[in-house]
């Protein structure tokens, strides 16, 4: 392994490594030629720092994964060991990526090794091609952070797994996982990108396929590895048309091809790259194998899948238009508006009726994708209005929006997998009153349910409301269009916020209040969840309320990352909110906002409350609820579906809700013996759009059946009349 | 920030949490007068605060902390609007620490708590209120942040202060139509918020026709007295938003003592002027169906699109 520097530093290097490593390779530093100068770039010491670490990270996900295999046979070990070098793994990650966010602005690594014959090696395939700066830092840190702390919680987790023998797949998948994430955050060529980008898509399907013996996770892997297949032809087509415009593949060859381009080209190739992310990151109607798949993998997968993978689809959407395309057209800008506004209301609409506690959450990351997508779509407006500031303020909206949802998505997956367990049902119905034996859990998921709704203090909601003021910003950036759509993708956000605190509101009820709605929990697990459980859930929640209280500190930081992203579109940065005490786009007539003072106003109040109550004498009394003098039972509560009726009833011509009421009564047909009662939505997408494409693929398949006769001879005839003909294309050609 | 300018910031929001509950009082007494009654007196709020502060605490057998919680968290979050809301002065508002995106969500913070702590009894008449308040807040709040969206637009400032200095200084703001559409659509709004006829009734003890009353049906004594403050704090944030928008004249530009009081008497005549109002409307009307009022929350919506699209074509 051998990082370049310039000539200069070879003695530094040969102190890292042994004499004799340094000495047979220091050959290649003097004889291999590269095609430009851009790889001999003299690393700071937070560059160079930021690559060890990276590397060093990396090698221990390997040997976590390895170690997963070799250790199938000890269950004990299987589950401690990985997961204990996966957290130091995640840990060294973490410091690798502030490194690089603090770092200049390009640190590039090239992996030479081995040379081949004819002088190629793989980077010069650009097979192992690797950049980092201040904004893929910023998606190394989420990646790693997350992940450090899913690896913690499963080291108890996986113990439920062990009985069925399928620790050792998934200890040997998730490093492997992680680091293909982080190899696509960091790619420098197509290859690489695509390599690491297929080994993400097959590492998570194989997770997410891990209890394969049920019928519903085959279903859910299968439409989730077609969809993802569907999305990187997108993607290979985008890269196509790029290697035909500028002769090479790799990415820093692309910015300058691409200006050339006309407008026309560029906006298809705009259109490529948002189906191609958008079927990773879920926007509509490219979603529907999210809400299968996500739930189907075990939780901490989840908790990654939904925070963290979406989010690398999402930051190389936004690198790949700024850096390659410079920005986008009014039509392209506008279009992502529409899409992230449509995705935002019918994620969060999907998210409030499903009983189903992990697909609820499922539905929850579409609508967040959607925001993303409303923030994105702002600043490439804003851009295209000439205001930086503006543009780099939506921005840095878009990337907070993405850290917070980073946190409390997979906070609220890792606490979906604690309550589930106990309750031993996924079904929110059959779930409540947990809030008693588990007050810790309940807690937390406030804390995630908190950050869904977008509510002071919480890291949610500062991004919300940077997320708002980049609309009012873009309202104003000119154009009629712009005019029209701007403000109905902000009235789109607001629908979604205010439901997705019904739908939080909804699933800590279901599951934590009340009484328990399912006669009996099963298993009898029913005790707070160990450490390892908790402390990942608690470091998350903290996070979220930190990243919400010192959200001015936090929104410099990203000065540096968003710096990148847009430098690389050619734009200098200039004008960013430069912290102290407030949040605020620094452009003339905003308003801003101090969250510190929010929180403390809060605090104080709330303490001062307490206190009056105390010094007056808090006179409490305990007796059972009122429910008009009859003896309380479970069926008098409010079910998760009974609470999302009025909802269906509002907008009953999206969720089309149908009632099925079936009798059977006795032989005297006066006597009812049995009743059931269904009440379902309809899932638009699945019905009206897929379901009659893949109805018709099927006709066409089933079609062409009419040629496999099953005679030899017809095919005998098939392949001389194919014969015949192209030899006479050929002669006519 | 100098020191006056905080003193003057900390007394505007302690006078307006101090006039709520008499608006619910003068409500009450119209309401009153136009049912041929006498009513109670203007100032029975107060004395209700008073006695539910004193009276003990009944606490059901499946709540949890959250049904504890809840009163001081929605407290807090009610009063805290009123110290980001321009109510004496606009000049002197805090505007850098807070606009009307703050005052919506720490509004939506009380509601969540209110609509956890209502299920927390695992009693139906709390489920329904609850169902029913998250489903009409959930279209209403999208109506009122559009409606700051097309003011913000129109007056080419975000927050509250610049909105109100700007329709000061233009004085013939609302002679246009879009302007007129958006103050129709802010009152349908902020009447659906505060909970009054036509959207729920706020006198009622009938479970089926009961919205907010019935998320607070399990509370007592001092938790039931702060939930009651709240409400009232949350009605006067949002009546003097909309008064001082539409009405941002003989307010203060200094922070002098004399200016201040002068400043709050002509708030509170502007708020009993308006409490008046709603008393008139709320006597008119009948309370609608529930599912009649995303109904009317989409008149509201409409006419706050309308008049973006307007200004837009400008």
């Amino acid at each position: 392994m051998y990082i370049f520097w310039k000539s200069g530093d070879i003695k530094n290097v040969s102190r890292l490594l042994p004499a004799s490593f340094a000495g047979r390779f220091s050959g290649t530093l003097f004889r291999t030629k590269r095609k430009t100068s851009l790889y001999w770039r003299h690393l700071s010491m937070a560059d160079s720092m930021a690559v060890l670490f990276l590397f060093i990270s990396l090698f221990v996900y390997l040997l976590s994964s390895v170690s997963g295999l070799l250790l199938s046979s000890r269950p004990s070990l299987a589950v401690r060991v990985p997961a204990l070098l996966s957290f130091t793994a995640g840990a060294i990650g973490v410091f690798a990526a502030a490194a690089g966010m603090s770092g200049a602005a390009n640190a590039s690594l090239i992996l030479p090794f081995p040379v081949f014959p004819d002088g190629m090696s793989p980077s010069s395939l650009g097979i192992i091609s690797f950049k980092i700066d201040p904004f893929s830092s910023l998606l190394l840190m989420i990646i790693f952070f997350v992940s450090s702390l899913c690896s913690v919680y499963s080291s108890e987790y996986l113990k439920e797994y062990a009985a069925a023998g399928k620790v050792a797949g998934i200890s040997f998948l998730f490093p492997i996982f992680v680091v293909s994430m982080a190899a696509v955050a960091t790619a420098d060529h197509a290859v690489s990108f695509l390599i690491f980008w297929e080994i993400m898509s097959l590492a998570s399907y194989f997770l997410v396929m891990t209890d394969s013996e049920v019928m519903r996770t085959r279903t859910a892997g299968f439409t989730y590895l077609i969809m993802t297949h569907f999305g990187t032809a997108f993607l290979l087509f985008f890269f196509a048309i790029m290697y035909s415009g500028t002769g090479s593949l790799a990415f820093s060859d692309f910015a300058a091809g691409s200006a050339t381009m006309d407008a026309g080209l560029r906006s298809l190739l705009f259109v490529l790259l948002m189906i191609g992310f958008g079927t990773k990151a879920g926007f509509v109607p490219l979603h529907i194998w999210l809400p299968q798949a996500h739930p189907q993998a075990p939780s901490h997968v989840s908790a990654l899948m939904s925070g963290v993978m979406i989010k690398v689809a999402l930051f190389s959407f936004i690198r790949f238009v700024f850096e390659f395309l410079g920005g986008a057209g009014l039509w392209c800008s506008v279009t992502l508006l529409f899409i992230g506004a449509l995705t935002a209301a019918f994620g969060v609409m999907y998210a409030s009726v499903d009983p189903d506690l992990k697909r609820s959450l499922a539905y929850s990351t579409v609508e967040n994708a959607g925001i993303i997508a409303i923030g994105f779509a702002c600043s490439l407006l804003l851009k295209l209005a000439g205001s930086q500031p503006g543009s780099a303020f939506a921005l840095a909206a878009t990337l907070y929006h993405c850290m917070a949802h980073a946190a409390f998505k997979s906070l609220l997956f890792l606490n979906a997998g604690a309550v589930i367990h106990a309750a031993g049902t996924r079904n929110m119905a059959e779930m409540g009153g947990l809030v008693k034996s588990m007050p810790r859990t309940s807690v937390n998921f406030l804390a995630g349910a908190m950050s869904m709704s977008a509510l002071p203090p919480t890291a949610g909601f500062i991004s919300e409301w940077m997320i708002f003021q980049s609309i009012v910003l873009a309202m104003g950036a000119g154009g009629a269009l712009a005019g029209f759509a701007v403000p109905v993708a902000g009235a789109a956000l607001a629908l979604s916020s205010s439901l997705a605190s019904f739908c939080a509101v909804r699933n800590m009820f279901s599951v934590f209040l009340g009484r328990c709605r399912g006669h009996r929990y099963a298993d009898g697990h029913l005790a707070e969840p160990g450490p390892a459980i908790l402390a990942p859930m608690w470091a998350l929640s903290f996070t979220g309320l930190l990243l919400g209280i010192f959200s001015p500190f936090f929104v410099a930081i990203l000065g540096a990352p968003v710096g990148a992203a847009m430098a690389r579109g050619g734009a200098a940065m200039q004008g960013f909110a430069d912290g102290g005490f407030f949040v605020t786009p620094s452009v003339s007539g905003a308003s801003a906002i101090a969250p510190p003072a929010v929180f403390l106003m809060l605090l104080a109040l709330i303490l001062g409350l307490k206190a009056v109550t105390a010094l007056a004498g808090l006179r409490i009394r305990n007796y059972e609820t009122w429910s008009c003098g009859s003896d309380l039972d479970e069926t008098m509560e409010y079910t998760p579906e009974s609470y999302s009726q009025p909802l269906t009833v509002v907008f009953h011509k999206i969720y089309m809700p149908r009632t099925d009421i079936s009798t059977t009564h006795f032989s005297d047909r006066l006597l009812m013996k049995r009743t059931e009662f269904h009440h379902t939505t309809t899932p638009i997408f699945e019905t009206y759009l897929y379901k009659p494409l893949s109805g018709f693929v099927i006709w066409i398949s089933s079609s062409f059946k009419r040629f496999q006769v099953g005679f030899v001879h017809v095919y005998l005839m098939y392949i001389f009349v194919t014969l015949v003909a192209l030899l006479f294309a050929a002669r006519l050609l | 920030m100098d020191f006056s300018k905080t003193i003057f910031i900390v007394a505007q929001s302690l006078f307006l949490i101090a006039i709520a509950p008499l608006l619910t009082g003068i409500i009450r007494k119209v309401k009153a007068a136009f049912q041929f009654r006498q009513g109670p007196p203007f100032l029975q709020p107060y004395y209700d605060l008073l006695k539910y502060f004193r009276k003990e605490i009944v606490v059901s057998d499946s709540a949890s902390w959250i049904f504890h919680a809840a009163p001081y968290v929605v407290l807090a979050a009610c009063a805290s609007c009123s110290f980001f809301t321009p109510s004496v002065s606009f000049a002197l508002a805090p505007s850098s620490t807070g606009d009307v995106i703050l005052i919506v969500y720490l509004m939506a913070l009380a509601r969540f708590f209110m609509a956890l702590a209502a299920m927390d009894t695992a009693s139906a008449f709390g489920g329904m209120a609850s169902s029913r308040e998250m489903m009409i807040s959930s279209i209403a709040e999208p109506a009122m942040i559009l409606c700051f969206i097309s003011l913000a637009s129109s007056c080419g400032s975000a927050n509250l202060a610049g909105i109100m200095s700007k329709v000061a200084e233009r004085g013939d703001y609302y002679f246009a139509a879009e302007n007129i559409f958006v103050l129709f659509a802010l009152f349908l709004i902020v009447t659906a918020e505060t909970g009054r006829v036509p959207f729920d009734n706020p006198a009622t003890h009938l479970e089926l026709t009961m919205v907010h009353e019935g998320m607070i049906l399990e509370y007592s004594g001092k938790y039931l007295a702060m939930i009651n403050m709240a409400s009232y704090i949350k009605q006067a944030v949002l009546f003097a938003v909309v008064v001082n928008v539409f009405f941002p004249y003989a307010m203060a530009s200094v922070a002098t003592p004399p200016a201040f009081f002068a400043a709050a008497a002509a708030l509170a005549s502007k708020l009993i002027i308006f409490s008046i109002v709603i008393g008139v409307f709320e006597s008119s009307l009948a309370k609608s169906r529930l599912f009649q009022v995303p109904d009317l929350i989409g008149i509201a919506f409409i006419l706050a699109l309308t008049s973006i699209i307007t200004s837009a074509m400008r």
